[in-house]
């Protein structure tokens, strides 16, 4: 049994480096494979062991294509930019160890919050439900009017965005989060590059410092923020790091880095203690566990076992990927791997949600590009779930 | 100026595109009734085309055995089988029971 469930470790941490590196490959889809595949003949402790190594696997890796290929999925869309930045200055590999100190970090965290969530999301979940659209109404008009360079042109983006995600979601596709969120932070991060001429600099494997104090606001952001979005269904990863650096103030590039690596991992992992508490699914990965079985208190330890065993084998391994790419990615020409990928997207998205899926990446990406060209900061681009959130929530 | 402009009404153009899609696309699945059980918040139906159907409601639905509906909806996997969790169903040539389902 020990073997299996230590096999079962590995080859989650091999499938989640998959889905991690594969833009468009989304975890719940492997997951669901597993779950079909049963000819594997998987008891529930070693398909619980196999999740849930994937899943944060996936949350560790997922930012490496994000930063190093401008291919991001529905969580690390928001890292692309300031991924992207680092990488024009040669410390492509310095923004993902960015991401797997806040990954890092979130597993720290859990072992804090998780049992906090035991004893009190009962209590408070209902409450929070109540309250919770007139908190992301405030919270989106708090990032409009604190703007520094043009609110009407942050409105607009805003709104237009929300529209984009209404239609978007009210659309009878598959996955409409795929082209929605590929075309805002992927495609059109891509085109902006080739159109103009980007080149990737060599990379500096220069020696990781941080100064400790500039762990401090985004691990009161996660504290703050992973919680609630691990509550609820439509705030993700992306929404969690846009609430958490509004609440915060200012953060450098760095600390916005920390941060959406944090409550990426953070809320996979909570997704899990929502199970157990209130047998509410917040993830897709949650949704596929809870078809197999109810979740007790030994199953949840055993999930928490795999998430930190999987912590300290992912370290080395996330850096030995992000190094990699590091050194190899300015010898590749920088045009013709955008040229691909956007093929290779464009491809994924018809295969998960056909042709209304490739109108919506047209929009969706003319969109993320008007946004690049009136200079507005890309987080206004959430707009496209904020709104439908908002909608959802607000009880009227 | 002039690229900003034609990927400002590119993008207002598109956005459109997408909510007239959106408004007026029709996605709805016809079927005949099997069976309809009622159980607390929860109403399954089962097709004849071995389709089953869910729908989140703890209200009654002038449905029967053999009646022939249109339906919306989302398949999802649920303990391994295929169910469509229902938006709107409508009984064909017959009236709109969509306003009996809840948001839920």
């Amino acid at each position: 049994m020990i073997l299996e469930i230590i096999l079962a470790l590995f080859m989650g941490i091999i499938a989640g480096t998959f889905t991690g590196l594969m833009p468009g490959i989304h975890i719940n889809l492997v997951a669901a494979i597993f779950l079909s595949a049963t000819f594997l003949q998987l008891n529930i402790p070693i398909f619980l062991v196999l999740i849930t190594s994937m899943a944060i696997t996936h949350t560790f890796i997922d930012f490496i294509p994000s930063i190093f290929l401008g291919a991001p999925d529905e969580d690390t869309g928001l890292s692309t930019l300031p991924g992207h930045e680092f990488l024009l200055k040669g410390r492509g590999n310095h923004a993902v160890i960015l991401t797997l100190i806040g990954s890092v970090s979130a597993i720290l965290l859990l072992a804090f919050l998780a049992p906090l969530f035991i004893i009190f999301v009962p209590v408070i979940y209902p409450f929070l439900n109540r309250m919770l659209g007139w908190a992301i109404l405030w919270i989106a008009i708090f990032l409009i009017l604190t703007e520094k360079s043009s609110k009407l042109k942050a409105t607009l983006i805003f709104f237009l965005a929300g529209f984009l995600g209404l239609s978007s979601l009210n659309l009878p596709i598959k996955d409409p989060l795929i082209p929605l969120l590929t075309g805002l932070f992927g495609t059109s991060t891509i085109i902006f590059s080739v159109k103009t001429k980007t080149k990737i600099p060599p990379q500096k494997n220069e020696k990781f410092y941080i100064n400790k104090k500039e762990l401090i606001k985004p691990t009161v952001a996660t504290i703050l923020v992973s919680p609630i979005c691990a509550l609820f269904p439509g705030l993700g990863s992306s929404q969690a790091a846009i609430i958490g650096s509004t609440l915060m103030g200012k953060l450098s590039k760095e600390q916005f880095l920390i941060l959406i690596g944090s409550v990426n991992t953070l809320i996979m992992a909570l997704s899990f203690v929502v199970l157990f508490t209130i047998q509410k699914n917040r993830t897709g990965i949650a949704a596929i566990v809870s078809q197999i079985t109810i979740l007790n208190l030994s199953s949840l330890k055993l999930i928490l076992i795999t998430v930190f065993l999987s912590t300290i084998l992912l370290i080395p391994l996330t850096i030995f990927i992000s190094k990699t790419f590091s050194n190899n990615i300015h010898k590749i020409n920088y045009s013709k791997l955008s040229f691909l990928i956007l093929i290779f997207l464009i491809i994924i998205v018809f295969i998960f949600s056909k042709f209304l899926g490739i109108l919506v990446l047209f929009a969706s990406t003319l969109l993320g590009l008007l946004c690049i060209e009136l200079g507005v900061r890309r987080s206004f681009l959430m707009g496209c779930l904020l709104i439908p959130t908002i909608i959802y929530y607000l009880p009227i | 100026m002039k690229y900003q402009k034609a990927i400002f009404i590119l993008t207002i153009l598109s956005i459109l595109i997408l909510i007239f899609v959106s408004l007026n696309i029709n996605y709805a699945e016809t079927g005949k009734i099997k069976s309809i059980a009622y159980s607390e918040n929860k109403i399954t139906i089962h097709l004849e085309n071995n389709k089953t159907l869910i729908i989140f409601s703890d209200k009654f639905l002038p449905l029967k055995s053999g009646d022939k509906i249109s339906y919306q909806g989302k398949e999802e996997l649920y303990k391994n089988e295929k169910q469509t969790v229902i938006d709107r169903i409508i009984k064909i040539d017959e009236v709109d029971l969509s306003a009996t389902q809840d948001d839920s």
